[in-house]
């Protein structure tokens, strides 16, 4: 068994490293594009919607940063995870290796550019005059969990992807509108009762939210958003090991 | 208990199903009542079992299942029905040039197959130079990959593999890698794997290395097993098959008939041999008819050229005084009377040529082509109770005690773009053209028949030294290889079981007529009753 996972852990790490060298090959800020996409859009909101909706908003700066932040995350680890299997179709139908280390080694790509882009938001959030207060360490919460929700989403995208090419562009609609869903530069406050409610249904905001919390309102969750959190995370990646589980040998067939 | 065993193993692909052809395909069939989802059994029932040091060797054409069945084998696919079992790791080596990655190097694609092969860190680092030392490409290790040539690829590709010490190891279409010397490389590697004492499965096209190298073999054509077992018989009916002299449906019945008892085993298809086997049938014995050409007949087989019959080993015109024999081929086929004379009550050329003489003769008696005695008593070696030997005397003795000697001929035969050559089928030329300078003798078959092909076929006899291999006409039997014969009869003496019967096997001229009545003869004498 120790010699399993010492045999995996090998191929993962030759994984991670290829698909960083493809990733950034013949590029000449390489990891630092990863940086400034996050920033640049950041920018952009900045100085489009602070006329519309900055004036009523404390921290308008880091509230935009924590919904880019989360959603970038989101949106670059489900999209290049959704490719995971078939980009390496060419391998595991040749060799029988775990075809969810394709997708991890995507997520930890994915995850190394959401720490740098964090880096940056705590400067940020420094140079916003908030306080680095004790409760910042709940951040790891969100952070764990989203994880998580990403690799699950990004399981049930790729295993989906085989059989049915037509969600890529599916997809790509869909990350939209949910961007336009998610309230990353506005305030709900202003809907009904309801439709507030119903903005918890969308697990990225949820994800967005905690950290707007912690950060700007310096205030920990209830125990009933740590568990709702908890349940979209739970559904997402029981789906995908689910998805792959079964589908295991099968997906071959359609490659 | 088999180090590998496969059981019934079907694997069926679905085409046209939703998840291929996409939503809008779906949906557009579905609206037009033109959905169906078709499926396909690349493999179906097929079984086999592996043993340790064993070599099994996978044949049959394109799309015959070999490689979704090796998928299953290596457990990278999951067989629909069935099931397969192995005993220890299993490296499958298949397709291998591919799955590299063309941005990286040389040196990180080594890496990445081999964390892929399950190989790890500390081994790859350990044997690195070794496996770039073994594909000779010390020089572009920091080169990215898909700067290397194709035969380049597959070098390091076998490199890696290779490293290993599987239990089970299966090679598809992997040792034709490189040039010819990386070729001889890589199949010492390979031997060196296997007689550590791994079970192998071979996948190949080339028939050459599944003989040398299998040891046994196992046809699939179109997902179904056709034949599993012995590797020279096996290749030999494949490339049958392949040429397109036996279907597959006689292939298997041929795999089939090979795996009976019988009573008598005929070696050769000649008259003597097809003549014996009649007549031993006729009498109720079972018999099985093998021939190590490819062709029924042996020398007296035809073949069609242009529309025209024409006689494999020279011309061959059926002679005979002897009213017994000459009604009893009248049995099997009519006779065109030949002109010419030999002062004989009755001479003639069968209708169609001699092959519906010989497809008679044998009617009812299963005949194999391309099998030769050696092959079948490696295989078979129990395979009949008595032996007919109608091939070279001293060939059956592996010429242990010298070559016997005979006449021989070159025949040329040529194809040409004019209705007719000469006047007559046989012609003694009193002189040559340079170009057939010491032809003694020249032969144009359409007039034996009276065929009217627009075109003709014409054969030029030459004489020729007898070289072991050449074709062999007439006994010598001077002093020297008739002691020589004599030798080999004391030898066939303490072989009871096997008669030597025919030119061959009695090292005796026959004619025709005198080879089936000598045959009617041994037949009469064999069972020590009349003629029936």
């Amino acid at each position: 068994m120790f010699q399993k996972m010492l045999r995996h852990r090998f191929l993962f790490e030759e994984l991670v490293k290829r698909d960083f060298k493809k990733k950034y090959k013949r590029t000449v800020l390489g990891m630092g594009w990863s940086l400034l996409s996050p920033l640049l859009m950041l920018l952009v909101m900045k100085l489009v919607f602070t006329h519309f909706f900055g004036r009523n908003t404390p921290h308008y700066t880091t509230y935009l940063f924590c919904g880019n932040l989360v959603f970038t995350y989101f949106s670059e680890s489900t999209k290049s995870g959704m490719r995971a299997l078939m980009d390496n179709s060419r391998i595991f139908s040749k060799v029988t290796v775990p075809k969810y280390l394709f997708l991890l080694s995507k997520n930890v790509q994915t995850f190394i550019s959401f720490l740098l882009t964090l880096v940056i938001f705590f400067i940020f959030v420094a140079f916003d005059h908030l306080a680095f207060t004790w409760k910042f360490i709940c951040l790891l919460y969100p952070i764990c969990m989203l994880i998580l929700f990403n690799i699950g989403v990004g399981m049930v995208l790729s295993a989906l992807y085989i059989f049915f090419r037509d969600i890529e562009y599916l997809y790509d609609v869909f990350v939209r509108l949910l961007m336009y869903m998610s309230a990353i530069f506005y305030q709900i406050d202003s809907y009904g009762e309801t439709a507030r409610k119903l903005f918890l249904l969308n697990p990225v905001y949820l994800f967005i939210r905690y950290f707007r919390k912690i950060v700007i309102e310096a205030t920990i969750p209830t125990v009933w958003f740590h568990l709702l959190m908890l349940a979209d995370v739970v559904i997402a990646l029981g789906l995908g090991c689910f998805m792959y589980k079964k589908y295991n040998t099968r997906f071959l067939y359609y490659v | 208990m088999s180090i590998l065993e496969v059981h019934d193993v079907s694997i069926r692909y679905l085409t046209g199903d939703f998840k291929e052809i996409g939503l809008k395909e779906y949906v557009m069939r579905k609206l037009t009542h033109n959905y169906q989802v078709n499926e396909f059994w690349a493999d179906r029932h097929v079984s086999f079992t592996l043993e340790k040091g064993e070599m099994l060797g996978i044949i049959g054409s394109n799309g015959a299942g070999k490689s979704t069945l090796l998928k299953a084998v290596s457990g990278i696919m999951e067989p629909t029905e069935g099931w397969v079992k192995r005993q220890g790791n299993v490296a499958a080596l298949l397709e291998l040039a591919s799955g590299f990655d063309g941005d990286l190097t040389v040196k990180e694609n080594a890496y990445l197959r081999g964390a892929m092969l399950g190989y790890t860190r500390k081994f790859m680092d350990e044997t690195y130079d070794e496996i770039i030392a073994f594909a000779e490409l010390e020089a572009f290790q920091d080169r990215p990959f898909k700067q290397l040539s194709s035969g380049m690829k597959s070098r390091l590709a076998f490199a890696i593999a290779s490293m290993v010490q599987p239990d089970i190891l299966i090679l598809d279409e992997v040792l034709s890698v490189g040039d010819g010397a990386f070729r001889k490389k890589s199949e010492a590697k390979m031997k060196e794997i296997i007689s550590g004492g791994a079970a192998t499965i071979l996948v190949s096209h080339s028939l050459e290395q599944v003989r040398e190298l299998c040891t046994k073999v196992l046809w699939l054509e179109h997902g179904e097993r056709i034949a599993c077992g012995d590797t020279a018989i096996l290749c030999g009916l494949y490339q049958q098959y392949l040429d397109k002299t036996i279907t597959l449906d006689q292939a298997k019945d041929i795999w089939a008939s090979l795996r009976g008892h019988y009573d008598y085993l005929i070696v050769g298809s000649g008259l003597y041999g097809c003549t014996f086997a009649r007549e031993m049938a006729n009498r109720g014995k079972k018999c099985l008819v093998i021939d190590g050409r490819p062709w029924l007949g042996g020398n007296v087989a035809c073949e069609d050229v242009e529309g025209v019959t024409v006689h494999r080993y020279g011309p061959h015109i059926f002679h005979t005084d002897n009213e017994k024999v000459w009604n009893y081929v009248n049995q099997f086929v009519s006779f065109v009377p030949y002109d010419g004379s030999f002062g004989e009550a009755h001479q003639g050329i069968p209708q169609g040529g001699y092959n519906g003489l010989v497809e008679g003769l044998l009617k009812g008696v299963p005949a194999v082509t391309g099998v030769s005695w050696q092959m079948l008593m490696e295989a078979f070696p129990n395979i009949s109770d008595k032996v007919l030997y109608t091939g070279t005397i001293d060939g059956f003795f592996e010429y242990s005690e010298g070559h016997l000697e005979y006449d021989s001929l070159k025949i040329e035969l040529e194809e040409l773009e004019q209705k007719c050559y000469q006047d007559e089928a046989v012609v003694i030329p009193e002189e040559n053209d340079e170009e057939h300078s010491g032809c003694i003798r020249v032969i144009e078959y359409k007039h034996f028949l009276h065929e009217k092909s627009p075109k003709t076929v014409v054969a030029f006899e030459y004489p020729q030294e007898w070289l072991p291999g050449r074709m062999m006409c007439r006994p010598v039997r001077d002093e020297k290889n008739m002691a020589l014969y004599e030798k080999y009869q004391a030898l066939a003496a303490e072989r009871p079981e096997v008669i030597f019967g025919g030119r061959l096997g009695e090292y005796k001229y026959y004619d025709m007529d005198d080879a089936i009545a000598a045959a009617l003869d041994r037949a009469v004498q064999e069972m020590g009753d009349a003629y029936v």
